[in-house]
C-alpha cells in the first residue's frame, strides 16, 4: 500500500518537541502523533493540543536520536493511512512488503532490535508489527542453525556432525525426547 | 543477513510466533533450550495450536520420517509436509519425534496408524514393540495381503498388540482364512470399523465388544442379518449398541422380521412412547428421514419392542440397499448427546430416586479446566446451565410412560476421577441431608488399579450395590472381579449383571453384609455348593447351569433336614422342570379354594406333600399367571413350596414359610 506523502513543515501551534536519550530535539507534528498511543496519550493528557497550553518538549529517554530519525521518517510515511487496527484490511500475515517497507527495514539486525524496542515503547503498532512480520519472513524455511544466526540465539544444543542441525540434550525433556536422533549426511532417494 | 549484537526482544517473540507455521514453532524450539522453553510456554503456541487441525508424524519402509500438519490460520485449511531422514532406528526415531511434537504442543499422541504390509514380521515386531505402550485414542491398520496367507500370524500379532482406546479403523485386506479372536483386543472400544469383513465370522458379531460396529464388505446375506434379529428377538443382546453391515446381497428388511406389525405415523417415527404404547405388537414400522452433508437421506426399517422393554431398531437406507443397520435403544444407560470423541466413563453414583446422576468426560486439558470455575477443591465446572431434557420412563409394573425432566451437568475433575466422584456424592449427601442409597459399577471398563481405586472410594456402606461388566471371555480378570465382591459394601441389595467366565468361583461367605435380596443375572458359575451357602432373604438366579436333578437335590436335602440361609430362591434352570418329578411320596391335591392354606396342609399331616394349582393376577398388566407346586410339610412343621409358573417351565421357585 502507499499514500500520497504531501509535505508539511511543522508549526510551533500544530507540534511538540521531543527530546531523545542523547539530547537532540525533534518537533513533531500532531498528526504524526496520531500513530503513536504513548504520545497520542500524553497531548491528551497535558491537553498539548490546545493552542494556549504551553507545550514542554517531551523527553524520550530510552530512544536514541538515530532511531527517533527513523521512526519520524516511519511516521511520516503513514501519515495519511488509516487508523491501525490489528485486523483491519491493511493487516495481513503474508510475508510480502511494499518497496518502501523493505528499504526502510533493510538495517542490520541490532538497529532492528532497537527499532522495535522504540515502536514498543512509544507504541507505534504498525510499525511493530511490520518488524515482526520481517523478522517472521526471514525466519519462515530456515533451518534451526540459520534461525540462530538471524536472531542472534547462542547455541547450548550439540549439533549434528553431518547436517550442524542441532541434537537436543534438555534434561527437561522427556527420556526418549529429540536427542538420540541424527540424520544421515546423505538422505537415500525415496 | 548480517549478524547482530542483541537478541530478538521477548516483546517481539509473541508476535513473531504467532505468524509461524507449527514447523517454524519446532524449527525454531530447536535453536536452544531457552527457545524451547518459549516454544512450550509462551501463549502464540497455544493461538497456534487452537488453528492446528491436526499433526501428523509417521514414516515409510525406507529412511525417511514424513512430518504433516493440517491447520486453518484464516479460514480454509493448509497442509504442509517435510521429510526428514535418520540413520537411527526409523521406528524409535519417529516415536521421539512424535514424543517431541506431543511435548512442543502440549497434546497427547491421539493416533497411530499402521501400513503393516510395507513391513517383514521383524520389523512390525519392532514397530508394535516401540508403539504398544503408547496407547492412543484411534488407531488405524491398513495393508492389503488377501493373497498372502503366510503372514496372517504376523496381522495377529499386531491385533493383539495394538492400545487403541476408542476407535479402530481396520481397513486391512486379509486372505480369507483369516481370523482373529477380538476378545484379545487390550482395551474395550468405541468404535471399531472394518473396511474389509469378509473374514468377519458370524459368532464374531455375536461377540465383538464396542459401542459402535461398522463392517463394510462382508460376505454375509440377508439370511444372516435375519438371523441376528430372530436372536435378539428371543432373548440375546449383543455387546455392541449399533452395528452397521454391508451385506452380499440386497436387503429387503421387511423380510427379515416375522409378526404383526403397526405403520407408525411419520411423526412418530423416532417416538420411543409409541413404541412402547404399540405393546404387545413388537414391530413397528417406520419410515423416516434425516439430513447430513449431502441432503436428505431416506430409511425405512422396524423399531421392534422385546418382552424385556429392550427396544432395537433395523432399516436401511433406501439408497443402500446392501447395507443394513441395528441400533439398540439403551434406556439403562441414560445416553446423552456428547461429542463424538468424548469418552463417557459408565461409572455414577446415585442418590435416591436417580434424580442425580453424575457423568464425568475425559480429562480436558489443564488449561482449559483451569478457566473453569471451582467452588469444589479438585472439580471443575465448565458453566451453570445445566442440559435439560425430557425423559420418558416406561413402567412395565406401573404399565405406564411417565414423563421427568432430567437435569444434567458435565464435570471435569482433575484429581483421580474415583476421589472426584466420591467427593461429589458426598457433598451432593450433604446439601441434601439424604445418604447414598446406589452405588453401580461397570467393573469391566477399569483396569485393576483403577476398579481398585473405586473400590477404596466406595468402600462406604449403601443399600443397594450394581454390578455390571461382561468378561466372559477373560478369565484373567477374576481376581479383579472376587476382589470387588469381597470389598463392596451393600446392606440391602446386590444386584449382580455381570458375566464371569465359567471358572470364576466365589465364596459367598466372604460378603461384609448378609443381603436382603441378591440378584445374579448370569449364574452360569454358581454351583450348589454356593446355593446352600450363600446368605440372604431372596435369591434370584437366571441363565443358571443347574439341571432339574440339582433342583431335586435341594428338594431332598431340605426333606431331610438342611435349612437354607435364604427364605426364597427362584432359579432358572438349564432345562424345563417338571415339579412333579421332583418330589417323591404319597400327595394329596389341594382344592382350589385352599391352595393357600396352611391350616389344610398342616392337617393332611402326615402326608407331606400338597399338590396345588394357583394363579395370581399380575400387576404387570399381562393378565392371570397360573402355577403349580407343592406345600411340603416337613416333620418339624416346617413348610417349604415349590413351584413352576405355567408358562415358565424352567424356572422354578422354593420358598420357606
Amino acid at each position: 500500500m502507499s499514500c500520497e506523502e504531501p509535505t508539511t513543515s511543522p508549526t510551533p501551534e500544530n507540534n511538540i518537541t521531543v527530546v531523545s536519550s542523547d539530547g537532540k530535539e525533534f518537533l513533531l507534528d500532531l498528526k504524526l502523533t496520531e500513530q503513536s498511543e504513548t504520545l497520542a496519550r500524553l497531548i491528551s493528557n497535558f491537553e498539548y493540543d490546545r493552542t494556549d497550553v504551553k507545550k514542554d518538549p517531551v523527553p524520550l529517554g530510552n530512544i536514541t536520536s538515530a532511531q527517533m530519525q527513523k521512526i519520524i521518517e516511519w511516521l511520516q510515511h503513514h501519515r495519511y493511512y488509516p487508523k491501525w487496527e490489528q485486523n483491519d484490511i491493511h493487516y495481513s500475515t503474508s510475508f510480502t512488503f511494499e518497496t518502501w517497507v523493505e528499504e526502510y527495514l533493510n538495517i542490520p539486525n541490532n538497529e532492528m532490535f532497537e527499532l522495535l524496542n522504540a515502536a514498543n515503547y512509544l507504541n507505534i503498532p504498525r510499525l511493530f508489527s511490520t518488524i515482526c512480520r520481517i523478522m517472521a519472513s526471514r525466519i519462515t524455511g530456515k533451518s534451526a542453525e540459520q534461525i540462530r544466526t538471524v536472531l542472534n540465539i547462542k547455541t547450548d544444543v550439540k549439533n549434528d556432525v553431518y547436517t550442524g542441525i542441532p541434537i537436543q540434550e534438555d534434561s527437561s525433556s522427556s527420556e526418549d525426547g529429540m536427542s538420540e536422533i541424527s540424520l544421515s549426511p546423505s538422505p537415500p532417494p525415496i | 543477513m548480517e549478524k547482530g549484537g542483541t537478541e530478538l526482544p521477548i516483546v517481539a517473540l509473541n508476535e513473531v510466533l504467532k505468524l509461524f507455521t507449527p514447523f517454524e514453532i519446532i524449527f525454531f524450539s530447536f535453536c536452544s533450550k531457552r527457545t524451547k522453553s518459549i516454544c512450550q510456554s509462551i501463549r502464540t503456541v497455544t493461538k497456534s495450536k487452537e488453528a492446528l487441525y491436526n499433526f501428523s508424524v509417521w514414516m515409510n519402509s525406507v529412511y525417511a520420517i514424513y512430518l504433516q500438519f493440517s491447520y486453518f490460520p484464516t479460514t480454509s485449511t493448509s497442509r504442509h509436509s517435510l521429510h526428514l531422514y535418520t540413520s537411527d532406528n526409523l521406528t524409535l526415531a519417529t516415536r521421539q519425534l512424535a514424543n517431541y511434537i506431543s511435548e512442543i504442543f502440549h497434546e497427547k499422541v491421539n493416533g497411530f496408524s499402521l501400513e503393516w504390509n510395507q513391513y517383514n514380521g521383524k520389523e512390525n515386531q519392532i514397530i508394535m514393540d516401540v508403539f504398544r505402550n503408547h496407547p492412543v485414542r484411534d488407531f488405524l491398520l491398513t495393508g492389503d495381503t488377501s493373497n498372502d496367507s503366510s503372514k496372517n500370524d504376523v496381522l495377529t500379532s499386531i491385533l493383539k498388540n495394538l492400545n487403541a482406546k476408542e476407535t479402530m479403523t481396520l481397513q486391512i485386506n486379509p486372505s480369507s482364512d483369516f481370523s482373529f479372536d477380538f476378545s484379545q483386543l487390550k482395551n474395550s472400544l468405541e468404535t471399531l470399523e472394518v473396511s474389509f469383513s469378509h473374514w468377519i465370522t458370524f459368532q464374531q458379531i455375536l461377540n465383538i465388544k464396542c459401542q459402535n460396529l461398522y463392517l463394510q464388505k462382508s460376505n454375509f446375506l440377508q439370511a444372516d442379518f435375519k438371523l441376528l434379529i430372530d436372536k435378539w428377538r428371543d432373548g440375546w443382546t449383543p455387546n455392541w449398541e449399533t452395528m452397521t453391515i454391508e451385506l452380499n446381497e440386497d436387503i429387503d428388511v421387511d423380510t427379515c422380521v416375522e409378526g404383526e406389525y403397526i405403520d407408525l405415523e411419520p411423526e412418530n417415527y423416532k417416538s420411543k412412547k409409541v413404541v412402547c404404547g404399540n405393546f404387545p405388537i413388537q414391530l413397528n414400522r417406520f419410515e423416516g428421514y434425516f439430513e447430513n452433508e449431502w441432503g436428505t437421506v431416506f430409511m425405512h426399517g422396524y423399531h421392534i419392542l422385546r418382552s424385556d422393554g429392550m427396544i432395537a431398531s433395523i432399516g436401511i437406507l433406501d439408497e443402500e440397499y446392501r447395507v443394513g443397520w441395528f441400533q439398540l435403544w439403551v434406556f439403562n444407560l441414560e445416553k446423552c448427546s456428547e461429542s463424538k470423541h468424548t469418552k463417557r466413563n459408565k461409572f455414577w453414583s446415585v442418590l435416591p430416586h436417580g434424580f442425580l446422576k453424575m457423568f464425568y468426560s475425559r480429562k480436558p486439558t489443564k488449561s482449559s479446566w483451569e478457566k473453569m470455575a471451582q467452588p469444589i477443591e479438585g472439580i471443575h465446572f465448565p458453566n451453570w446451565n445445566p442440559s435439560v431434557d425430557t425423559v420418558h420412563t416406561y413402567s412395565w409394573l406401573a404399565s405406564e410412560t411417565t414423563l421427568t425432566t432430567r437435569h444434567s451437568f458435565h464435570l471435569y475433575t482433575s484429581e483421580n476421577l474415583a476421589s472426584g466422584t466420591r467427593k461429589m456424592a458426598d457433598y451432593i449427601s450433604e446439601i441434601f441431608h439424604e445418604e447414598e442409597n446406589l452405588f453401580a459399577l461397570d467393573w469391566s471398563r477399569y483396569n485393576s488399579k483403577e476398579n481398585q481405586l473405586i473400590m477404596d472410594a466406595f468402600c462406604n456402606p449403601v443399600q443397594d450395590f450394581q454390578l455390571t461388566g461382561d468378561t466372559l471371555n477373560d478369565s484373567s480378570k477374576n481376581d479383579v472381579l472376587t476382589s470387588i465382591l469381597k470389598n463392596q459394601n451393600a446392606k440391602e441389595t446386590m444386584t449382580l449383571w455381570m458375566n464371569p467366565t465359567s471358572d470364576f468361583s466365589f465364596d459367598f461367605g466372604q460378603f461384609k453384609n448378609s443381603l436382603e435380596i441378591l440378584d445374579i443375572a448370569y449364574s452360569h458359575w454358581i454351583t450348589i455348593q454356593n446355593i446352600l451357602d450363600v446368605k440372604c432373604e431372596k435369591l434370584y438366579l437366571h441363565k443358571s447351569k443347574l439341571l432339574q436333578a440339582d433342583f431335586k437335590l435341594l428338594i431332598d436335602k431340605w426333606r431331610d433336614g438342611w435349612t437354607p440361609n435364604w427364605k426364597t430362591l427362584s432359579i432358572e434352570l438349564n432345562e424345563d422342570i417338571d415339579v412333579d418329578t421332583c418330589v417323591e411320596g404319597e400327595y394329596i391335591d389341594l382344592e382350589p379354594e385352599n391352595y393357600k392354606s396352611k391350616k389344610v396342609v398342616c392337617g393332611n399331616y402326615p402326608i407331606q406333600l400338597n399338590r396345588y394349582k394357583g394363579f395370581f393376577d399380575s400387576n404387570c398388566g399381562t393378565g392371570t399367571t397360573f402355577k403349580h407346586g407343592y406345600h411340603i410339610l416337613r416333620s418339624d412343621g416346617r413348610i417349604a413350596t415349590i413351584e413352576t409358573l405355567d408358562d415358565k417351565y424352567r424356572v422354578g421357585w422354593f420358598q420357606m414359610r
